[in-house]
């Protein structure tokens, strides 16, 4: 399966190397976790992610051809 | 007693006299400060009934143990009142020099009763506590009066707590600012305050606590000032640029978290012209900090002709950017700046403030308000000086700012016309910056807080979704595992009962959530400043009395379970964006709201609190504070 992943840059670099527009190979099944592995976040990062404008989640099985957009867990006041 | 003072002041401005309470220890331990004097405070001696503009109502300025020391996160304090905004309780809390230069006085709170025949401000040292004429200050911005105070006191690190033209003329959500940019923001403080012809209390003093055991301040101190750039949630971003940072609100615009267009929308395509990153980046000239503490979240900006911001009057939070920005469906940041610029020199309550308008101008739009009730004001969404015009119209209550000075509940009361549609509120307590219908848990505390929708109030759903260290601390109060924003299980009402307690503890202690301390630490400051054998228990039941406490002098008010409830446009879509298939399953709401009462030891079909519950947390004599008919 062909996934894009699209990392808002923030402060809180969600990646060692910050923000990031990547396209992966991944296998049927996956989820947006193991896009974030395959990217090499690390496991203590913190994160919100979102498909078609929806939030999903670590277990969410992504498709082919989906976009998977992350950014900082949404807080603050 | 360690770490406090001991002596709670009190002022009855009607008689011009100031006395001192003494509580022994009993109290300080079973309240701890904070909101649990408020909660304490509000219940005991402000009659039921009471005009909250009059002088029977009290304005109580609550520390905590930990205020005074040069911890991170420690200089604050809680403000109550009855709420002119709500009709019932209100609490909200705010950080600053001003809370530790309260403590360096000798005092751990101010209770304000009575009202003067003339404008006043209070002077509190160490050495004096004096009921000053304020007849000079009365008009003038909060700036302009500490300014004035320093100057004729001849302290230069006097500290405020003032009120603007706002407080003055009684804004129903005007807010207290501390020293010139921390606002005590929530539920009309500054209008309470206003009503009684207070303008200030200047604080000033050498005194210092004595400590159970400062090698553990020491300890923890260091710890935080080392490490929080790389805590979990809070580090970074916040030392970098404050709340609203550019991924969390771009993330946010993407699924449905970006207030636009008064709720009606929730994704606003110039989100990113109103960031806190390009703020900073656009008008920044850099970062402050409350007393002693090493994050610095609190943005400043300087903008030039014609709008002639001033930075020491602070810049936008995110609730400011998204209440006077995107909710109004206003994109020019430098508006923004200028009108959160005026909020805190007038002292009025940037949520309450920017949601109004947008009140304001949905109706504008709708036909129901027209340019003949505006004063030829083309009060359209987007329309950035409309928005700056409204809010000096709202500051001085002239035209239809006098209307929108009452607050969208009462606003659309009188106007009528199917206008409560667009009033989006809970009791009356206009909504934040973080809509329910993405973090549905934050939903139900919005419900149930005795506060009304207040977002500090509980945990953002979307911040615990991922099993990691920062959910690792949430465990530590009762949460049980990461689950999605829009959860309404038991499992997820109990993350949210715990993250309620934790909320309510913090304000009791009165230290900041920006501050990453887990809830251990916290619980470890209070002991060693107190020297007390504190426990997590204990921390929890101190936030169970504030929220019990609050709930009954609501009940007193008349305000009942059906007042806990979202605005009717919660619970349906939006035209377009992450909200476009969204809106909260009302039944699923409901649900939670009572699972949530069962959990607190209230009655699960009907909220009020259980003889029980008073029992456990040793607060039986609220009870006769109960109407009779409620109670269980």
């Amino acid at each position: 399966m062909h996934i894009t992943v699209e990392v808002l840059n923030s402060a809180d670099k969600i990646l060692p190397e910050g923000g990031k527009l990547a396209t992966i190979e991944l296998p049927e099944g996956s989820t947006v976790g193991d896009a974030m592995r395959a990217l090499g976040t690390p496991d203590t990062s913190q994160w919100n992610a979102a498909i078609s404008g929806e939030l999903v989640y670590a277990d969410t099985v992504v498709s082919d051809g989906d976009s998977i957009l992350v950014f900082t867990p949404i807080q603050g006041g | 007693m360690q770490g406090v003072a001991g002596k709670i002041l009190r002022v009855n401005l009607t008689a011009g006299t100031t006395t001192v309470d003494t509580p022994d220890e009993s109290f300080y331990r079973k309240y701890l400060g904070g909101a649990g004097f408020v909660s304490y405070f509000l219940l005991k001696e402000v009659p039921q009934g009471i005009d909250p503009l009059s002088p029977e109502n009290k304005i109580i300025f609550a520390l905590g143990p930990m205020t005074g020391l040069p911890m991170p996160g420690a200089s604050r304090n809680c403000v109550g009142a009855k709420s002119p905004l709500t009709g019932g309780y209100a609490k909200t809390e705010v950080g600053g020099f001003w809370p530790m230069a309260l403590k360096k006085a000798g005092y751990d709170a101010v209770i304000v009763e009575g009202k003067s025949p003339k404008p006043v401000y209070l002077f509190v040292t160490d050495k004096t506590v004096e009921i000053r004429s304020a007849e000079h200050l009365w008009g003038k911005t909060v700036m302009e009066t500490e300014d004035t105070l320093k100057e004729e006191t001849g302290l230069k690190n006097l500290r405020t707590c003032s009120i603007g033209i706002g407080g003055e003329n009684m804004v129903k959500y005007a807010c207290v600012i501390n020293d010139l940019k921390d606002a005590a923001g929530r539920g009309g403080v500054g209008a309470v305050m206003g009503s009684k012809n207070l303008k200030s209390i200047a604080a000033f003093g050498r005194w210092n606590p004595d400590v159970a055991d400062p090698a553990k301040i020491r300890e923890l101190t260091l710890y935080m000032n080392q490490n929080y750039y790389d805590l979990p949630l809070f580090g970074k971003a916040m030392h970098d640029v404050g709340t609203g940072e550019h991924s969390m609100m771009m993330g946010g615009n993407e699924v449905g978290n970006m207030p636009s267009h008064n709720f009606g929308r929730n994704d606003f395509p110039e989100t990113e012209k109103i960031t806190a990153t390009t703020t900073m980046e656009t008008y920044g000239t850099g970062m402050e900090a409350c007393a002693a503490c090493a994050i610095r979240c609190k943005k400043t900006v300087e903008i030039g002709s014609p709008w002639n911001v001033n930075k020491r009057n602070g810049g936008p939070e995110y609730e400011s950017l998204g209440s006077l920005g995107s909710t109004c469906g206003v994109g020019d940041l430098a508006a923004i700046c200028k009108a959160n610029e005026l909020a805190n020199l007038y002292s009025l309550d940037t949520i309450s403030l920017g949601v109004s308008i947008a009140f304001g101008m949905e109706c504008f739009e709708n036909e129901i308000l027209t340019l003949e009730d505006t004063g030829g004001i083309d009060l359209r969404f987007g329309n950035a000086e409309a928005m700056l015009q409204m809010v000096e119209a709202i500051a001085r209550r002239e035209g239809i700012g006098d209307l929108l000075a009452e607050g969208v509940r009462a606003a659309s009361e009188k106007i009528g016309q199917g206008s409560d549609e667009y009033a989006i509120h809970v009791k009356g307590l206009e909504l934040p910056m973080h809509d329910p219908r993405v973090k549905q848990g934050l939903g139900v505390v919005y419900s149930v807080e005795a506060h009304g929708a207040d977002h500090c109030a509980g945990m953002h759903d979307t911040a615990m979704t991922q099993d990691s260290a920062g959910f690792e601390h949430m465990r530590g109060m009762g949460a049980t595992r990461p689950l999605p924003a829009d959860d309404l299980s038991a499992e997820k009402v109990a993350s949210q009962k715990a993250a309620h307690l934790h909320s309510l503890f913090r304000d009791s202690a009165t230290v900041c959530s920006f501050v990453p301390w887990t809830v251990t630490q916290q619980v470890e400051a209070i002991a060693a400043v107190t020297g007390w054998g504190y426990t997590i228990h204990e921390a929890l039941a101190v936030a169970e009395r504030v929220a019990t406490l609050g709930r009954i002098f609501n009940m007193r008010e008349g305000i009942l379970m059906d007042k806990d409830v979202l605005p009717r446009r919660m619970f349906g879509p939006t035209p377009t964006g992450g909200l476009k298939n969204g809106g909260i399953d009302e039944d699923k709401m409901n649900n939670a709201i009572g699972l949530f009462y069962g959990m607190m030891g209230w009655d699960e079909n009907t909220g009020v609190p259980s003889r029980w519950k008073l029992g456990e947390l040793g607060i039986e004599w609220a009870a006769e504070e109960m109407p009779e008919a409620a109670t269980v």
